[in-house]
């Protein structure tokens, strides 16, 4: 469970977030969607306790993050930012890095950090390609390699930016399908999207609108709540649920 | 792999030995050496040749797990101890010493890793700052590589009689190796070497970026600067005794990697005994092509280097223009 209790934050002077308050429970997928610069990154990124909020507090498990040891932290909550390089690894021992936080000086893995990362390599299909160097696969294959390793981390609370990006449809499913399973194991997911028929389609949306939480429902309300017009200038078409057309342009034409 | 570069090390280490300027038969010599016979060949195996392959081996690992260290620090597969400036603030730190007070030789190693870290942290210290781009960091270690060439190159121009026996040092090689050098950058490089190979699979978390390193649970800041406090006595201890030996710690590690691959736990062990065999090698070389006269192995390293590591950037180009 993570727990946001007003919290504001700002880059030097330009405010990001704006007193945001809200409770993310267990079992639960949430989706976070705003326009470009609506502070969502920034959300997960407290959340995930890579930035200190400027005021308010952050709660993981009922802790701030400055009150664990990092790798308990990483233990209670796994991250995985949007920007990433690309090692020269395979895809095995790419997961094995979830365990990280489990391994003493040594590093040496045990048996059951072994079988973690085998059941975290099963669930999300990627045994087959257990020996295979990372940057040979498709991004289907990598984004489930990195989710391998997000699960094989094992921690309560799941944090993913714009997991879906770079993804075909089918892919993008398929990943959205692993994370209402990790739901289903009773694991808190939080998630950035950009696709709003994915949002939708989760438990429960987070619509952020310069720093402010303007939505916060199921995500069967997402449609007819008029929030979508206040973050994007858009809104759904009336019986047609898929289907968007603009309802205004903004200034620069985009 | 492993087994077939020890076996290579093995190979050049025994050639090393038998072979040199003087031909003096390698079993009589070792089976005197073994007796504890005083003979001539015993003592150029002993005092001569011993400590030189020991010494090139040294240098050799000890530069190319530096380069390791380096470029998985940096995440940059362009950097390397002497392209970053690490060698050179080793060297001018050294000539310094050496100039200032030409009786400390024990204290050259010391000398050598304060340069090294010296300019290894101003290179993090400036990544850090400038949010760095991958060339940008080589850009500034370039630099900085040269403006610390330069002070050297001052302190030789300005002061020639206190480092005379120091331009074999700018180019790197063991032709002015004493065994006390080699003594005392040993007691700093060896534990060195150990703590690398310990600490290898901390780069793979690196690799991963400082995000995901980060949210894995690892204080990302501190164990940057931790393995570049190992890279640097590494570097610099090389440097005490062999000089500026450029390249091996930006070309093995390449060359390794291609390989075995960039995990760091099996890339660390073989870029140590990939570099000890290839700095013995070339050390060979240059005392036995034109012998009597030697060449400094830098000069020989950077001429077989050069080409080869432009071979691999070819065939890289090759491989990945295929797909």
């Amino acid at each position: 469970m993570i727990r946001l209790e007003d919290v504001t934050f700002a880059y030097q002077d330009e405010p990001v977030l704006r007193g945001v308050s809200c409770t993310l429970e267990d079992g639960c997928l949430t989706a976070v969607i705003g326009a470009n610069g609506s502070g969502k990154s920034t959300m997960l990124r407290l959340c995930a306790g890579q930035l200190r909020p400027g005021s308010g507090r952050v709660l993981a498990e009922g802790r701030e993050a400055a009150a664990y040891a990092p790798k308990a932290f990483a233990r209670a909550v796994a991250y995985l930012p949007q920007n990433r390089p690309m090692p020269m690894i395979s895809v095995r021992s790419l997961v094995s890095h979830g365990r990280f936080p489990y391994l003493g000086m040594t590093r040496r893995m045990h048996p059951e950090d072994e079988a973690a990362v085998d059941r975290a390599m099963e669930v999300c299909g990627v045994s087959a390609l257990a020996s295979r160097e990372l940057r040979t696969l498709s991004g289907g294959q990598r984004q489930r390699a990195y989710l391998a390793m997000l699960m094989a981390q094992g921690s309560q609370n799941l944090l993913l930016d714009e997991p879906t990006t770079y993804l075909d449809v089918r892919h993008q499913l398929e990943l959205m399908t692993l994370l209402r399973q990790l739901r289903d194991e009773g694991r808190c997911v939080l998630t950035v999207l950009h696709d709003l028929r994915q949002a939708a389609a989760c438990d429960r949306v987070l619509v952020l609108e310069q720093g402010n939480i303007i939505f916060d429902g199921p995500g069967s309300g997402l449609y007819g709540s008029g929030a979508l017009e206040l973050a994007f200038g858009i809104r759904a078409v009336p019986g047609a649920e898929a289907g968007f057309v603009p309802v205004k342009m903004a200034p620069d034409g985009i | 792999m492993f087994a077939m570069l020890a076996l290579l090390l093995l190979a050049a280490a025994l050639f090393s030995l038998c072979m040199g300027a003087s031909g003096i038969s390698l079993w009589a010599g070792l089976w005197d050496v073994l007796q504890g016979v005083d003979s001539a060949p015993a003592r150029i195996i002993l005092h001569i040749r011993l400590p030189r392959t020991l010494a090139a081996m040294l240098a050799g690992a000890a530069l190319s797990c530096a380069g390791v260290i380096i470029q998985g620090v940096l995440s940059n597969p362009l950097a390397g101890p002497n392209v970053i400036g690490v060698n050179a603030g080793a060297g001018l730190t050294t000539l310094l010493l050496a100039a200032l007070v030409p009786s400390a030789v024990v204290l050259l190693p010391a000398a050598a890793f304060a340069g090294a870290l010296g300019a290894s942290l101003l290179i993090l210290f400036l990544a850090d700052r400038m949010g760095a781009s991958r060339m940008t960091v080589v850009l500034a270690g370039v630099a900085i590589s040269s403006m610390l060439g330069a002070g050297s190159d001052l302190l030789t121009t300005l002061n020639p009689e206190a480092t005379q026996d120091m331009s074999s040092f700018l180019i790197g090689g063991f032709s002015g190796l004493t065994a006390v050098r080699l003594r005392s950058a040993a007691w700093y490089v060896l534990p060195a070497l150990a703590a690398a190979h310990l600490m290898a699979g901390d780069l793979d978390i690196l690799g991963l970026g400082d995000e995901v390193a980060a949210s894995l649970g690892m204080h990302v800041r501190r164990t940057r600067v931790l393995q570049l406090v190992v890279a640097s006595i590494l570097a610099g201890g090389a440097v005490s005794f062999a000089g500026l030996l450029g390249f091996v710690g930006l070309i093995v590690p390449h060359a390794m990697r291609r390989l075995v691959g960039g995990e760091h736990r099996c890339l660390m062990p073989v870029s140590m005994l990939g570099g000890a065999a290839l700095t013995t090698l070339c050390d060979l070389l240059a005392r036995t092509m034109f012998a009597p006269y030697e060449i400094p192995v830098g000069i020989l390293l950077s001429l077989m280097g050069g080409p080869f590591f432009l071979w691999l950037l070819m065939y890289r180009g090759r491989r990945e223009a295929r797909g």
